[in-house]
């Protein structure tokens, strides 16, 4: 009978397991469709309903805004999983749990960068704006950043929430707000600088100067405080996430 | 003797609720081992602590002689398991559920390797179906497949008959026999007498996480204080039954009457010694030795279906 020992550390079950997650996506082709095209429907109607220019100033935020969301996706499926004990058959195999964590946050991380990009793409094609490949390059960088807390976010909801629905309604109306007192679509007077440093103002300030708006030099801040964020909402979820109930 | 698993003092509560007592025991290598017991004994709860996925409030597991604790990704390397669920991606056919699950033992599977596991359990033809699409035994089967793609020493399967039609239960039962053949250690949890008496070797049977007993099937209904009994249509003057060797009680029920006796083969004699004397044609004769069902009834006061 052979013996296997997997060795201390090996990165291609997590590989594996992020090419499964992606063929599975794949297979599910009309709801991955769907959730890939759906910021293109917000960009056309900023598009339609903006004057002079005021939908190209918005495509930044439609790219925030996608990325936002990557979280209510990650709560999603880790709740899925937990229930249905996916979680539990995968930790009997040798691969750490924290593995297949890793592997899950990479692969939302490809899809909604492809997300990013699609949105991107049309926004040169509506908007007559222009990238060149550096800039794009770094726009990925950025959103890599900036998605990352975000997941980390999704995954502390799911450590206190059971259910997939109320996941979603909780991360929507925990970032709902957040959005408008941070100004990343419009300003409101009166909020004082509070809302500049909440995680979403930080990503649509860290996207804007690509496209040709903001402030360049916020830059450095918002991604020094982003990976700050990813790491302490990383931290509190690691500590209250259970895969199994 | 080797031995596949030790377990020692094992102790787990949920909350305030204790699951396991004390629980010691130990399993062979090579041997069918049956964890028997109803629902809510303490079986699964002992079986996810040996495979490492739930940690024991306090005693020792030592799998292959390594601790269940600090070797646990050594110990499940050399293991398999079926869950009592059976929890798949949903979104992957059934090769690709073979696949992923090989490289998550960092065993390089590519798509052949897993079609000649899949032959093995008669899935080639489900090969690209949904987990969905699979009938309960095809998933059962699907899920040893999984188990056994590391080629473990060790197979842990937590009632995995629960739920089948007999026809599949049979087949299952042949396929646990083939691993056995092969040398691999099996453990099982049952709540089915008849599983763990036809394919166990050793059965420990555990009642509200304490181990209650633990022998060959054989060797736990010969220490009963148990009778056998034939039954008979009530065809007999019950002062005649009563008067046959080795009788020790006769009951009456619904047209049909059973003797009790500590001696079928003469019981059994007399009994057609006395049909062909009084020219009576014996028709659905039955005899029925003590069964393990019996012994959990004497170990615990209550039969396994009233548990």
């Amino acid at each position: 009978m052979m013996t296997q020992t997997i060795s201390a550390f090996s990165i291609r079950p997590m590989l594996a397991f992020v090419v499964a997650q992606l063929t599975g996506q794949l297979r599910n082709w009309r709801t991955s469709a769907t959730t890939l095209f759906a910021p293109l429907m917000l960009l056309f109607v900023f598009t339609v309903v903006g004057e002079d220019g005021e939908g190209a100033a918005l495509v930044p935020f439609v790219v925030g805004f996608t990325v936002m969301f990557s979280g209510q996706t990650m709560a999603q499926i880790l709740i899925t999983w937990r229930n249905n004990r996916i979680f539990t058959r995968l930790s009997a195999t040798p691969t750490p749990t924290s593995h297949l964590i890793v592997g899950t946050v990479i692969t939302q991380l490809l899809l909604f960068l492809v997300q990013a990009l699609l949105v991107m793409l049309a926004s040169l094609v509506l908007h007559d704006l222009s990238f060149d490949v550096l800039d794009l390059m770094a726009i990925m960088g950025v959103i890599l950043v900036g998605t990352t807390p975000f997941l980390s976010y999704g995954a502390l909801v799911a450590a206190f929430v059971n259910k997939t629905e109320t996941a979603g309604i909780v991360y929507t109306f925990t970032l709902i707000p957040m959005v408008f007192l941070g100004g990343s679509l419009f300003t409101i007077p009166g909020l004082g600088e509070f809302g500049r440093y909440l995680p979403t103002n930080l990503l649509t300030d860290l996207i804007r100067p690509y496209f040709g708006f903001g402030e360049p030099d916020a830059i450095p801040f918002s991604v020094v405080l982003l990976l700050a964020y990813s790491v302490v909402i990383t931290g509190l979820a690691t500590i209250f996430f259970k895969t199994d109930r | 003797m080797d031995m596949a698993v030790e377990i020692q003092y094992l102790n787990k509560s949920y909350g305030k609720m204790p699951v396991l007592k004390d629980l010691s025991f130990s399993i062979r290598k090579g041997e069918i081992f049956g964890l028997l017991g109803p629902n809510g004994a303490g079986k699964t709860t002992t079986l996810n602590i040996i495979e490492g996925l739930k940690p024991p409030d306090s005693g020792t597991v030592n799998v292959l002689g390594m601790d269940i604790i600090a070797d646990a990704r050594k110990v499940k390397s050399r293991i398999g398991v079926q869950l009592q669920a059976t929890s798949l991606m949903p979104d992957l056919t059934v090769v690709e559920q073979v696949m992923l699950f090989g490289w998550l033992y960092d065993i390089p599977t590519n798509r052949k390797q897993a079609m000649s596991l899949l032959d093995r359990f008669n899935l080639t033809a489900k090969a690209n179906d949904l987990p969905d699409n699979l009938s309960g035994g095809q998933k059962q089967r699907l899920a040893l497949a999984i188990a056994l793609v590391n080629d473990p020493e060790i197979l842990f399967l937590d009632e995995p008959t629960t739920g089948l039609d007999p026809q599949s239960r049979r087949n299952l039962w042949d396929v646990v026999r083939e691993l056995r053949d092969e040398g691999r250690t099996i453990v099982l949890t049952t709540h089915y007498m008849e599983e763990a008496e036809t394919l166990a070797h050793r059965v420990g049977i555990i009642d509200a996480g304490q181990l209650l007993a633990l022998d060959t099937p054989g060797e736990l209904i010969a220490q009963l204080d148990a009778v056998a009994s034939i039954t008979i249509s009530d065809a007999f003057r019950q002062t005649d039954l009563k008067n046959l060797p080795a009788v020790e009680h006769v009951r009456v029920e619904g047209g049909m009457t059973t003797l009790f006796t500590d001696d079928v083969q003469t019981t059994n004699n007399a009994l057609m010694h006395l049909a062909q004397q009084m020219q009576i044609v014996l028709r659905d004769l039955r005899i029925q030795q003590p069964t393990l069902e019996d012994v959990f009834i004497q170990l615990t006061g209550r039969s396994l279906r009233e548990a």
